[in-house]
């Protein structure tokens, strides 16, 4: 035998051996050891929605703690990897970093983007359990696949029937505005709304669309004062409508009432809008709203702020909650597959929820959510949507505005 | 003879080292393939924006936009008419180039912020023209990329898709390589060092500057045509300001004016943010930093790290420069050879250049008024005249810079109209600079190269591909352009960069690139201006011996009156925008007009 | 209605005003040391930071916010000067765009670790009843930002334009050379002109804060009209940097408000572009001898 046959048997035996050891862990499912659950999630932790993806990174990781200070997942301790994103190409790279080289079990979305809807068309095809916190952009549910569940925010179709029994909380109005940004989220409300309003022989007298980070709405405010609505929808996030509201006075926009997307009723909007913004109503998506006197919101805000001590503004936020409470779905979901976890038995898990909250887990855990029920064809856990109405600089739930929709597919 | 054949090689080396990079991808997870494709789109933006950026010297902030046609482009093709996936790229390739049309044709007439500034608005208009369209482009919710399929094959794991990339990934550095090493990019090269210098050779700069927009924008489109199945749904915010500015990053921090500047600056920027998910929310803020810290520390990009590091490890042998001697003699034996290619052997008894009447003013300046003056064919004529006399101005108006205001310029008797400076050369004009105007970055060689004309834009892409196959033509105008380098002396520097020369060698450097473009009238603006005395005789000699091998008329602008009287066969003296006197030296000197407004005497 | 254009024209001074601040810091480091300051809205930004914190959580009167915060902006800029453009002063004007580029860049990623927020609110300076005019209604917030923009726009502009400071900086833009043998200290003159064009842009973040907003978006929002509005100004051009912001700020409410609200957007890139076009030189040019 020759050196330079000798260097090809070594080379072949190299790439035989690399091949095995590819192919040895296919018999257990990835992600999970004796001891150990990977959960792998990405959302934007730099940019413009960096609140939203770093919120769902530590809200997640608080749940994360929690269960593994409680004793892990039947044994076992679960671990959070958590990748960066912005583009829809760099959330299809997070996607793939986190499956393919973490090999983790399964995934969670942080982020409502179409990026985060691009990287889902992956995991679809990889048939990975996977979790998103906040989507509402339809194109994350089409087409339909079994594996792909949806959390806290639910498909845009509610979230415009929701804001539609906001508009006729104060009674039916005869003629509405809606001001919509440029966002995909806010877009896919507003076009849900649109027939809403029509079909109920209301008046639809102004349709202003706005940038995303526009400042300046003298010109939506000036066609909005002229057509003299009683309702106001701002399909925006809290930025854009603080300032709507906040500017509308000095363009002679009076006496009108402002109904709001859940994505503005946030801790930033109070400050923009001061006294101006008594009585506003919004979509929530929780039954309680921070800092409020109820147990269950205690409990977690106290354990978030034990968690994370200088905390940027402003936190926690939605985001927090509602990640917070996926991953407290996902361990259940988790510890009801049992000993051995499988990508199949876990999606099974997750269709026997039937009102599923938390404290499933322990009486440790914070049911701040509503509680989630999945089924073969559904696989929208949150069923019901709330309203918060500002009162004295804070935003607090109206009591009896539950709305319950029905996601179809028999839960 | 360094180049000769050796051209194919050289710009193999990038492709095979892109290649085996992809290739070995191919050995490891989705997640590495994918990370892959995604640098292979960034090295080809890499190599376009070094055309553009580098070379042309146009700044851009339009190149996500332009990548974002090439992907839209082939989405739109394929979701509404059902065409295939190639045709889709081919499409969304075009319509990049388009792009690029539509941009370079405004963007020539900008430099500097101010281009900036217009790139950037076209950013902005596609961008908001994708958002808005909604029945076509699916608006700000995004357009799902159907499934790609090429000849019934489906296109789905992510190492087809390397594959598929890595291929044209190559072709496209191919191509890049050839303009950029070629006759394309010395133009190039030669307008961004000086616009006038390159314009008075018959290089159209305008279309140079909207060639090298479509190239670079049908690159950068063919890029995000390819990988737009990747991305699976298609928003315009991807595509948006930040994304051009990232990668108006590329060849700056990689090396603007190599194609391996775009490879390196492409393939390593657009891997950063992939390396730096360690660091999680700080990866913007080590990243940003990173680079200002590559640009303050090394201005040449990585590709002069790389010049560095091998400068100090040996590997690269830095051969000393052939010493710059400003006192090479002239071999009459070369201008010999480079006489024989000429086609005006005994122009005696003809005029060479005739103005009558010639004016130019700005304001309420007279500049230069009703000047008639007749250069004899095969003569030395002199024209000299105090400051501000308007020398300068009327040798402009003569060479095409300036268009007269009133009179008839006539060369060889042609009436020149309103042509642009470029087409003199054409009409056997050539010209030199009063502030030098070689083309600094390139070699002497490639100077004069560029002096042997056909330089318009088809004509050099296709002398780029001769070029790089070694092709008999290219061979010959190399051989043109030593003998002439030989014929001022200086064929031991010929690969040396001019600008790197003495001033009074940068002076042949420009004599030669006039004599190979065969001029039969030669128009030296002050050709000893900033030179020694010893200097000042040989070139005193070249000129001489130019003009009595080849019979190359000359008109020369001089402050030197001694070099003037000396050279010169007859002489014209310019005040306050006239001639005032005209003759042989010796007397016209000797003429109390001239004595008064010159030296102030009487 | 007549009515409707007063809004609209008020709308649009208020924002054209601040437009106008941001335009003229940076026409004032570009006049001085031929550079474009692409990180400009960052010190903007960083401005409306700076507002936050000192009447936010120091408590400090808004008087106090006025001096400091322009101060502390105008150091921050001076030194970005003095360590990263300085050693590249003499490289390709390409490479100073993209330092400035991503300097911006940094400084807002910098600014969003700690303040990782959606968006800080500021209380106005004003905020008494508003004015009414018969059916026109002016905030006294609005009238403070129109008049007390406009006037420190004008009084940077006297200062640049008056003092011996904006002569040395002229000689030194015109000649460099020129300026160090009649005794100007370069490095000087471009850190002072830094300071000055960063303690604008500060000023311009102090007025941006309660109308705007504090983020760190406010970099891209306040630098694309900025530009604009010195472009259209001419870029060299105090008067016309503030000419220019006035002139977008009433056409993009005028456009939003009578054509299409996607038009807000694009409108200013399309005057960008007419005046490019049209008027290369900006529509308020400062006389200069164009070069043959």
């Amino acid at each position: 035998m020759n050196a330079r046959s000798l260097w090809r048997t070594g080379l072949a035996a190299t790439a035989l051996a690399s091949l095995t050891m590819v192919a040895a862990p296919a018999s257990a499912q990835q992600g999970v050891s004796a001891t150990e659950i990977k959960i792998g999630g990405f959302g934007a932790i730099t940019g413009p929605i960096a609140f939203i993806g770093a919120a769902s990174r530590d809200g997640m990781q608080l749940a994360v703690d929690q269960i593994n200070a409680n004793g892990g997942i039947n044994g076992r301790k679960l671990r959070l990897i958590y990748e960066a994103g912005g583009t829809p190409a760099e959330f299809q790279a997070a996607a793939r970093k986190l499956v393919e080289q973490d090999q983790v079990f399964a995934v969670m979305i942080g982020s409502g983007s179409t990026g985060a809807a691009a990287a889902a068309d992956y995991l679809r095809e990889k048939k990975i359990p996977t979790y998103a916190l906040t989507v509402a952009v339809p194109k994350y549910y089409d087409p339909f696949a079994p594996n792909m569940f949806s959390g806290t925010v639910p498909h845009a179709k509610f979230l415009a029937e929701s804001m539609f029994r906001i508009t006729t909380s104060w009674g039916t109005p005869k003629n509405v505005a809606l001001v919509v940004t440029r966002l995909a989220y806010h877009k896919s409300v507003a076009d849900g709304l649109k027939p809403k309003i029509e079909a109920a022989k209301i008046q639809l007298s102004v349709v202003e669309e706005i940038d995303s980070g526009a400042r300046d709405m003298t010109a939506p405010l000036v066609a909005i004062a002229k057509a003299k609505p009683d309702v106001v929808i701002l399909a925006a996030d809290a930025a854009e409508a603080g300032f709507i509201i906040k500017q509308a006075p000095e363009k002679g926009v009076r006496g009108v009432k402002w109904v709001l997307a859940g994505s503005a009723a946030t801790d930033a909007f109070a400050p923009i809008v001061g006294k101006l913004g008594e009585g506003v109503r919004s979509e929530w998506f929780f039954p309680y709203y921070f800092g409020e006197d109820k147990v269950e919101m205690q409990k977690f805000e106290k354990a978030w702020k034990a968690a994370y001590t200088s905390p940027p503004p402003q936190r926690p936020n939605l985001y927090d909650m509602s990640a917070y409470n996926s991953m407290m779905m996902m361990a259940v979901a988790l510890k009801r597959a049992g000993q051995t976890p499988t990508w199949d038995n876990v999606v099974t898990a997750f269709q026997s929820f039937r009102n599923v909250r938390a404290s499933e887990l322990g009486s440790w855990a914070a049911d701040i959510s509503s509680p989630e029920s999945f089924g073969p064809k559904d696989i929208q856990g949150n069923d019901r949507m709330y309203q918060v109405e500002l009162k004295n600089g804070k935003w607090v739930v109206r009591p009896g505005a539950e709305y319950v929709f029905d996601v179809g597919g028999g839960s | 003879m360094k180049r000769d054949g050796t051209g194919f090689r050289e710009l193999a080396a990038p492709v095979l080292l892109v290649w085996a990079g992809a290739a070995a991808s191919l050995f490891f997870d989705r997640y590495t393939q994918y990370v892959a494709a995604l640098l292979l789109v960034a090295i080809m933006v890499g190599v376009a924006l070094v055309i553009l950026v580098g070379l042309a010297r146009m700044i851009t902030l339009a190149a996500g936009a332009m990548m974002g046609l090439g992907a839209y482009g082939t989405a739109a093709m394929m979701v509404h008419l059902d065409a295939p996936f190639l045709v889709g790229v081919a499409f969304g390739t075009a319509l990049g180039a388009l792009g690029g049309l539509l941009l370079g044709l405004p963007a020539t007439r900008f430099r500097g912020h101010h281009l900036a500034m217009v790139t950037m608005v076209f950013q902005f208009v596609v961008i908001i023209v994708i958002s808005e369209w909604d029945s076509l482009t699916g608006g700000v919710e995004g357009l799902r990329m159907p499934q790609a399929t090429i000849a019934g094959y489906a296109l789905k794991a992510d190492w087809e898709y390397v594959v598929l990339i890595a291929f044209f990934a190559g072709l496209s550095i191919l191509f890049a390589g050839i303009l950029i090493r070629g006759h394309f990019g010395k133009a190039l090269k030669a307008m961004s060092a000086t616009e006038v210098g390159a314009e008075a050779f018959g290089i159209n700069v305008a279309g140079y500057q909207v060639m090298a927009f479509v190239i670079s924008s049908a690159i950068i489109a063919l890029g995000g045509a390819l990988f737009a199945p990747e991305i699976r749904i298609l928003d315009p915010d991807q595509y948006g300001i930040l994304t051009s500015v990232l990668m108006l990053a590329y060849p700056i921090v990689g090396g603007m004016t190599s194609l391996w500047g775009g490879i390196i600056g492409g393939g390593l920027l657009r891997a950063g943010p992939e390396l730096l998910r360690v660091v999680d929310e700080y990866q913007e803020l080590v990243y940003a930093a990173i680079v200002i810290a590559v640009i303050v520390f090394l201005p040449g990009g990585l590709v002069e790290l790389y010049s560095r590091v091998a400068a100090a490890l040996g590997v690269k042998r830095t051969k000393a420069p052939p010493p710059d001697r400003p006192s090479a003699p002239i071999r009459a034996a070369a201008l010999g050879r480079v006489a024989g290619t000429h086609p005006l052997s005994d122009p005696k008894g003809l005029v060479a250049l005739k103005t009558a009447g010639v004016s130019k003013s700005y304001g309420s300046l007279k500049a230069v008024s009703a000047v008639d003056l007749t250069v004899a064919a095969g003569s030395l004529h002199g024209l000299i005249g105090p400051n501000g006399a308007g020398k300068t101005t009327f040798f402009n108006t003569i060479s095409g810079f300036i268009p007269a205001d009133e009179g008839t310029i006539e060369i060889f008797g042609r009436r020149m109209a309103d042509e642009p400076a470029r087409t003199r050369i054409r009409f056997g004009v050539a010209r030199t600079f009063q502030n030098v105007a070689v083309y600094r970055t390139l070699s002497c060689l490639d100077n004069v190269i560029i002096g042997l004309g056909e330089n318009d834009v088809v004509a050099s892409l296709w002398h780029s591909i001769d070029e790089a196959v070694g092709g008999r033509a290219s061979r010959g105008r190399r051989e043109l352009a030593l003998n002439a380098l030989d014929a001022v002396g200086l064929a031991n520097v010929a690969d040396e960069a001019a600008g790197s020369l003495s001033l009074g060698n940068q002076r042949r450097v420009e004599i030669a690139r006039a004599i190979v473009s065969k001029p039969k009238l030669i128009l030296l603006d002050e050709p000893v201006s900033g030179v020694g005395a010893e200097e000042e005789e040989r070139l005193k000699e070249l000129l001489r011996s130019l003009n009595r091998e080849l019979g190359v008329t000359m008109f020369v602008i001089e402050h030197n009156i001694r070099f003037v009287v000396d050279l010169c066969e007859r002489l014209s003296v310019m005040s306050n925008g006239r001639i005032i006197a005209e003759g042989a030296p010796a007397e016209v000197i000797k003429s109390a007009d001239v004595r008064r407004v010159y030296f102030g005497e009487g | 209605m007549l009515i409707d254009f007063l809004f609209v024209l008020v709308g649009g001074l208020k924002f054209g005003a601040i437009y106008a601040l941001g335009a003229i810091g940076l026409v004032v480091i570009h006049k001085a040391t031929k550079t474009v300051n692409f990180a400009h809205g960052a010190l903007i930004m960083l401005g409306a930071y700076v507002t936050f914190f000192l009447l936010e959580l120091f408590k400090l009167p808004y008087w106090a916010v006025y001096v400091l915060a322009p101060t502390l902006v105008g150091a921050v800029s001076a030194f970005l000067e003095f360590a990263i453009l300085r050693p590249i002063r003499r490289a390709d004007m390409f490479i100073v765009i993209i330092a400035t580029v991503f300097l911006a860049i940094a400084l807002q990623e910098a600014v969003r670790l700690p303040y990782d927020v959606e968006m800080l609110a500021v209380a106005a300076v004003l905020e008494g009843d508003p004015l009414f005019l018969g059916d026109l209604i002016i905030t006294q917030e609005s009238m403070w930002i129109i008049a007390g923009a406009f006037l420190f726009a004008i009084l940077g502009a006297l200062l640049f334009a008056q003092a011996g400071l904006g002569r040395s900086m002229r000689a030194m833009a015109q000649n460099i050379r020129g300026a160090q043998l009649c005794g100007y200290s370069v490095d000087g003159v471009y850190v002072f002109a830094w300071f000055v064009g960063g303690g604008l842009a500060g000023l311009a973040g102090v007025f941006s804060a309660p109308s705007l907003g504090v983020s760190p978006e406010l970099m891209v929002a306040t630098i694309v009209p900025a530009f604009v509005a010195a472009v259209i100004g001419g870029f060299d051009s105090l008067r016309g940097a503030i000419l220019g912001g006035l002139i977008l700020g009433i056409l993009e409410n005028v456009a939003a408000a009578y054509i299409s609200a996607g038009l807000k957007s694009a409108i200013s890139f399309l005057i960008l572009f007419a005046v490019l076009m049209i008027r290369p030189e900006g529509l308020f040019p400062e006389g200069r001898v164009r070069k043959v």
